[in-house]
């Protein structure tokens, strides 16, 4: 038994919930019998690899759910071994570059082209060439997204390649223009709330439409995530009732506790804590320009409109030093220092004011 | 063979003044030991046939060498004689007198209350060195004007004594016998109280000492004079009626009212204010400290208060001590000036008006010390001036005398005299034991001990300085002292001599106690002490360990020790392979033998024959590499078994290296003596070897060898070569080039960069530097401890200064990754200024509490982790989701784990299936419920699988073990793929986790998959199996290694966890007849943990598991 999310995935063009024109106009490409390099960027939760999945289904018929995963060896120049689990099909091969950290480029040249230079023996009846999907190719490093760009322009002929990225704006422009890009962006609400219908539906379920859009809301327009928080209060409580508890996820709720700290107080010892919750961020996995994100949201709701500025500024220059640099954790802690140098000041003005 | 050199330097050094009261055969072997040390007795019988023609040899030389040197002395005691008589001012017309003349008889006698007071200041200048050795060349520094008097007539008296056997030249030989055997009884009788004394020697040891007293009188007319004139002048300054005035004062203050009392509070609060408040020096570096002599300021004791008008306070103190003077705190008597500036103190200038001090400002002080120089240089010209013309008349007559002199009586007297060294080395070496072991008698004998000392350096002093003919055949004291090493020529020769361990709390105190009640303690059963007890005296402990930094003197105490407590040492340091077999079979052996080295030096009694043996191991923490294999632990293992005393010494004895040999020793920690003790010390040599080196440059030069004895030594030693004369500024330069490099940890490196005290003596390229110590690091410790930093300026600024600094070490980062990442290493500077300079300089006050260890390490290693863990999640579940890692991270991992663990907790056993079907369908296994379990808990929150009852958990293992369903991957594999762990390769850190992490992972046997059992020791919670992880990273910050409690670290024996304990309870309570079989495999925990919970946690007796 999976997971709602997982268990209700449509598998087929035609079942898709939303960006049904987008839908559509992908079903007509794959109909001339064959398409481009595609470059499928969008948000987290939108759906972008249901629908390369379903695009893949559509080429090669239900064969390509017939998944195995595999793991391929590849030797680094420095002698190092390295391994990449892939997943494979017939007629297809997916594969995340980025596990191997800064080896990738390795493995885009050596699968790419080790994938790309076998020609399908049977033809008949099958197309000409195979699937590569790359995924989180956003996070490729730059060695590795101009490794790909000669392989995209050699091979076209044997495999295309599907990149999936959260956003094109780290892809090399080089590779943008080799590919057709699709955009699938995030579910409105109301979108998000249909599907919620629909699957409770499917399980039998009835659910209350503010529910449903309370829900939503607080997803993020992630559908994975409505989903998953459906689930969640399917398990905590059913039937559902309208003003039912709705859990978020835990790392928003200690970003928002964070926040409220630094609003709280603004010392030194209070940075040195506030440290402290932000390595445990980190450590968990949660992506540091989330986390700038979600702490810059909360803190400017107890701003005026020209500290707004002020903060937001800030935070983008230090969230861009992040991505130039290595240290999250220091840029955040500048942006914290920073901002409780400026929030104090201000602070004291209008105590000063008051008075 | 290092105690042998020893005494054949005594030997050489002190040769031609040591008496003789044996028979002759004896001197001939020392003579012999002297030549070729190594093996005295085959040399014994050789030299016996040789003797007689090297003796001539020698003795020629000798002779040559004796009579220029007599010359020499007669002339200087001449001089000498002139001398003093202008010091008493008795105008004698000048001319020849005889030495004997004026030593034999008692011209300058002193009565004895004088000798009395001259003690007495000479004490107070010494301070703490109650070490004859200094004692005595602080005192001839102290008459550095009238050069060295006392030496001259020493060997005056020496001479005298010649003289007068030239002069009775054709007396028999039984007078001359006499008068030499005179002397060396004079001594041994005085030293040990012998009975030898025949009635005709006496009445000459009668004279003798007569003629001694008068010398020492001698020296101390001398002192007198100098330490007379200090007095006086400091007198002159400070009137009498100081007392009077002190008394009024008391009386007034009393007379006070509660009010005024208060009022004066008040005013005393205000005027502190005003000194918090008080700015700098409003025109500084308007003027300049005009050049004077060294020592214009040499009698002037200067206070300073208030701001000065255009000089730091710290510049005008480094003006003063470099010409000389001294700056005072208080005002008291001996103050000379009173330099007053802006906001001065009231009080003190009051009291200083009281005291009638003179009271000047900073134009007065620069005038002064203008007019001194002018004046001091004056003096010193026409000093010497008069001093070369006295010492150019005297010189033509000593040349006509050397040839008088006959050639047999030269042969005679050095002969005599080679009696004399073995002689006198015996009764030297009486007297430190005698010194050792009643240290009342040594007070007496204090001051018959100096004079041979005296001689002996008097003597080395004149063949440095004026035998340059010495023939190369001459292999005696005077060419072997200018050969040695300084560290060598100064080692202490007594404890008493090593700077810094004169104290009865001192360490070699501590060495020599611990040694000598060692046999005695062996005997009894002591109980370990505690590692806190304070006044442990090592009873319980077989070794000692000395530790300390180098040059402070920690082999030669040993050496001192044991010489004078008649052990035999046996040595072994890092020039000998020290490995395993070799401590076993060897030194193990060594230690069970008597030694014979008593034959050696030619003793033949039954002392010769000694069991006191003491095992010394140098350098041990050097004991490593192939070549030492397993050296310490077999020390140890000796250590606890051994029949001799064992001292080993270290430098580091927080190393690791070090760690367990520490239990075993009673622990000795030389720390750096003070750079007074080293100063003082160093004076004395430096004026035996004839340099003037101005003590400020002295100190410098100390400060800069980091107070290492040896280093100070030979850094003196070498700039001596080149010139005699050491100028402060000059050697300022000189220091910095030869500053040892010292090793700052990164503690002391990030406390350095944000004391604010600290900056004040640093350039921007010394707080680089700090950077550069380790450059990895650095960074990292800066970040973890700037916010522990009280930076000293108002309290609103301080956010802003913070936000400053975290803003730089944001910049630093950036340009640490660019480093990295295109290796641009020529960016580092820009990092140091960026990660330490600024932040330092934004922060700049104290570090208030303890400096961190950098916590970015340790979190950065479990956010490795925990990617690692997410990544095989999603290796496993990629089949049936969509989505990358991070969506793992921010909505499955929570949301699958409550699939999985809710049903276990609802349903319980009834919900196992539906949680297994969970794990199957995202093809996960049992332990990424454990990895999962992990992600999803924020700290915080509880942990659910606590809410699992244990039999529930227990019953799902055993059901997916049974139904293990085939997985789509083969799992060995995937373990294998590691996370971005290597994203930054080029990070040295990073490597060294990464190599940890590697490791966990290959070692872990819940890799193979084909160890079933393994697998289900794993299967539940807690009790990992103790992987053999071995700790890569940063073994250099063993010591104050702070770390996450949260990290988990692998490759250690885990304790029992608490929840097992509950486990077992609850597995015992519910069915009571439970084996140990049967908790194994439920719990997945080994049968020595269950052992250990069932009797240790939960008392459970041995009956009731049986009978159950």
């Amino acid at each position: 038994m999976s997971l709602w999310v997982d268990k209700h995935r449509p598998k087929d063009f035609m079942k898709l919930d939303f960006h049904k024109e987008q839908a559509t106009r992908l079903k007509n490409l794959l109909q001339q019998s064959d398409f481009p390099h595609l470059l499928i960027y969008g948000p987290s939760g939108a759906g972008k690899k249901t629908r390369v999945m379903c695009l893949l289904r559509e080429l090669y018929g239900s064969g390509v759910e017939r998944l195995r995963q595999e793991s391929m060896t590849f030797t680094t120049p420095s002698n190092k071994k390295i391994e990449i689990m892939t997943v494979s099909s017939n007629y297809h091969i997916e594969v995340n570059p980025t596990d191997v950290g800064v080896h990738d480029r390795v493995v885009i040249m050596d699968l790419v082209k080790n994938v790309a230079q076998t020609h399908q023996i049977d033809a008949s009846g099958q197309r000409e060439f195979k699937v590569v999907i790359l995924n989180e190719v956003d996070d490729l490093t730059k060695d590795a997204q101009h490794a790909l760009r000669r392989t995209m322009e050699k091979y076209v002929a044997t495999c295309r390649l599907i990149l999936i990225a959260n956003s094109i704006s780290r892809v090399i422009p080089a590779i943008r223009s080799r590919c057709l890009t699709i955009r699938v962006s995030a579910p409105t609400e109301t979108e998000i709330v249909s599907v919620l219908y629909s699957v409770c539906k499917r399980e039998g379920l009835s659910l209350p439409s503010e529910l449903a859009v309370r829900i939503a809301k607080a997803s993020d327009r992630n559908l994975r995530r409505a989903l998953l928080m459906c689930e969640a209060c399917k398990v905590q409580q059913y039937p559902f009732t309208p003003d039912q508890k709705i859990t978020e996820p835990d790392w928003q709720v200690f970003i928002r506790d964070t926040a409220s700290m630094i609003l709280s107080e603004q010392t030194p010892k209070k940075l040195g804590e506030v440290r402290q919750r932000l390595y445990e961020l980190l450590i968990h996995g949660i992506p540091p320009d989330m986390i700038f994100v979600g702490l810059l949201r909360e803190i400017v709701r107890n701003c005026d409109m020209t500290l707004k500025c002020q903060v937001a500024s800030n935070a983008a220059m230090y969230e861009h030093r992040m991505k130039l640099g290595s240290k999250p954790i220091f840029h955040l802690e500048a942006f914290i220092a920073k901002f409780m140098a400026i929030y104090k000041k201000f602070l004291e003005e209008s105590l000063g004011d008051a008075f | 063979m290092t105690n042998i050199d020893h005494n054949i330097r005594i030997v050489d050094i002190r040769s031609f003044f040591k008496v003789q009261s044996k028979p002759k055969t004896q001197p001939v072997i020392l003579h012999d030991d002297e030549i070729i040390p190594e093996s005295p007795e085959i040399q014994i019988t050789k030299k016996k046939r040789e003797s007689r023609k090297r003796r001539i040899l020698d003795d020629s030389s000798d002779e040559e060498k004796f009579h220029r040197k007599s010359n020499e002395d007669k002339k200087k005691i001449n001089s000498q004689n002139n001398k003093n008589q202008s010091h008493k001012e008795v105008k004698k017309p000048m001319k020849e007198v005889k030495a004997v003349e004026i030593l034999g008889t008692t011209p300058v006698k002193r009565t004895e209350p004088i000798v009395k007071k001259n003690k007495k200041p000479s004490k107070t200048e010494i301070g703490i060195h109650s070490d004859e050795e200094f004692e005595k060349s602080l005192l001839e520094l102290d008459n550095a004007e009238t050069t060295t008097d006392i030496e001259k007539i020493k060997n005056g008296s020496c001479f005298t004594q010649n003289d007068q056997k030239l002069k009775d030249d054709t007396s028999v030989a039984l007078t001359k016998d006499s008068s030499v055997t005179s002397e060396g009884t004079n001594l041994s009788v005085k030293l040990n109280e012998s009975s030898e004394s025949v009635n005709k020697e006496e009445r000459i040891k009668h004279e003798k000492n007569e003629r001694k007293r008068d010398f020492s009188e001698f020296i101390h007319h001398t002192e007198d004079v100098s330490a007379q004139k200090l007095t006086v002048q400091n007198n002159q300054d400070t009137p009498n009626k100081n007392k009077k005035r002190k008394m009024e004062k008391s009386l007034n203050e009393s007379v006070l009212s509660d009010e005024e009392r208060h009022e004066k509070k008040r005013m005393s609060a205000i005027l502190y204010q005003n000194y918090l408040h008080r700015s700098g020096p409003k025109h500084l570096g308007s003027k300049v400290i005009p050049e004077g002599t060294p020592t214009c300021l040499k009698d002037c004791a200067i206070l300073l208060t208030g701001v000065l008008d255009s000089f730091e306070r710290d510049e005008i103190v480094a003006a003063i001590t470099k010409y000389g003077g001294t700056v005072k705190n208080s005002v008291s008597k001996k103050v000379t000036h009173v330099l007053v500036g802006e906001d001065a103190g009231p009080a003190k200038i009051s009291k200083a008006k009281e005291l009638g001090i003179k009271i000047i400002n900073e134009d007065d002080f620069l005038k002064l010390i203008q007019e001194l120089s002018k004046g001091v240089s004056e003096n010193i010209d026409n000093g010497l001036e008069t001093k070369i013309q006295s010492t150019k008349k005297k010189k033509t007559p000593k040349k006509n005398e050397d040839k008088k002199v006959h050639k047999m009586d030269a042969t005679r007297h050095t002969k005599q005299e080679k009696g004399i060294t073995s002689d006198k080395l015996k009764n030297f070496e009486k007297k430190i034991q005698n010194n050792f072991y009643n240290q009342k008698k040594s007070e007496k004998l204090d001051n018959t001990e100096k004079i041979p000392e005296r001689i002996s350096s008097s003597s080395s002093m004149n063949s440095n300085n004026e035998d340059p003919v010495v023939p190369p055949l001459a292999i005696n004291g005077h060419s072997d002292s200018l050969q040695l090493m300084w560290v060598d020529k100064y080692k202490p020769q007594t404890i008493k001599q090593i700077i810094g361990q004169h104290g009865d709390a001192s360490n070699a105190k501590k060495l020599s106690n611990w040694l000598m009640r060692w046999y005695i303690n062996r005997k009894e059963k002591i109980p370990k002490p505690s590692p806190w007890s304070k006044n442990d005296d090592g009873a319980y402990y077989k070794a000692a360990l000395l530790s300390g930094p180098p040059g402070v003197g920690k082999t030669t105490t040993v050496m001192l020790v044991c010489k004078e407590l008649g052990f035999d040492m046996v040595e072994f340091n890092a020039s000998d392979t020290r490995n395993k077999t070799l401590i076993r079979e060897q030194i193990a052996e060594l230690l069970t033998t008597t030694s014979l080295s008593g034959y050696a030096k030619g003793n033949t009694g039954k002392k010769a024959i000694t069991k006191k043996h003491v095992l010394v191991m140098d350098e041990v923490d050097g004991m490593a590499g192939n070549e030492d294999r397993g050296g310490l632990q077999e020390l140890i293992s000796l250590i606890k078994i051994t029949a001799v005393p064992i001292i080993c010494m270290c430098n580091d004895r927080n190393s690791q290296k070090m760690r367990t040999l520490v239990n075993y020793c009673y622990d000795l920690k030389f720390s750096r003596p003070r750079v007074d003790q080293i100063k003082s010390a160093m004076m004395s040599v430096c004026f035996k070897e004839g340099i003037k080196i101005h003590p400020d440059a002295l100190t410098q030069l100390i400060l800069a060898a980091n107070q290492d004895v040896r280093q100070t030594l030979n850094m003196l030693s070498m700039w001596s070569v080149n010139k005699k004369h050491f100028e402060s500024d000059q050697i300022k330069k000189d220091v910095d080039s030869a500053k040892k490099d010292i090793k700052v940890g990164p503690w002391e490196a990030v406390r350095k960069v944000f004391t604010e005290e600290e900056h004040k003596k640093m350039s921007l390229n010394d707080k680089s530097d700090l950077f550069f110590y380790d450059y990895s690091l650095a960074p990292l410790f800066v970040q973890e401890n700037y916010l522990h930093v009280m930076p000293h300026c108002s309290k609103n600024e301080i956010l802003k200064r913070v936000s400053v600094a975290a803003d730089s070490i944001s910049m630093g980062d950036l340009v640490e990754n660019r480093i990295r990442s295109k290796g641009s290493w020529n960016l580092l500077p820009m990092q140091a200024m960026y990660s330490s300079v600024i932040p330092g300089h934004a922060m700049c006050g104290h570090v208030a509490g303890q400096i961190q260890f950098p916590s970015w390490l340790g979190k950065n290693s479990r956010a490795n982790k925990l990617t690692r863990l997410v990544q095989e999640i999603h290796a496993h579940t990629r089949l049936s989701t969509s989505g990358s890692k991070s969506s793992i991270f921010l909505d499955y991992s929570k949301h699958l784990r409550d699939a999985i663990v809710t049903p276990l907790i609802k349903d319980k056993l009834d919900g196992i299936p539906k949680s297994l079907e969970v794990l199957q369908s995202y093809h996960l296994l049992r332990d990424d419920l454990d990895s999962l379990n992990e992600i999803a808990t924020w700290p915080g929150q509880r942990d659910p699988m606590i809410l699992v009852d244990s039999k529930v958990k227990a019953a799902m293992t055993r059901t997916y073990n049974k139904e293990a369903s085939a997985l789509p991957y083969a799992p060995g594999s995937v373990k294998r793929s590691r996370g971005k762990v290597d994203a930054e390769s080029g990070d040295l850190l990073e490597d060294n986790i990464e190599q940890e992490d590697e490791n966990s992972s290959d070692s872990d046997p819940e890799n193979d998959m084909l160890i079933k059992c393994n697998e289900q020791l794993t299967l539940t919670f807690g009790d990992e199996p103790p992987s053999k992880t071995t700790d890569h990273s940063f073994s250099e910050f063993n010591c104050g290694w702070s770390m996450d409690a949260n990290e988990l670290k692998e490759g250690h024996p885990k304790p029992v966890v608490p929840q097992n304990i509950e486990a077992v309870r609850h597995l015992i309570m519910q069915n009571l007849p439970v084996t140990y079989c049967e908790i194994k495999p439920s719990l997945g925990i080994s049968t020595t943990s269950i052992h250990k919970i069932l009797h240790e946690n939960l008392a459970v007796k041995k009956s009731m598991l049986d009978s159950a």
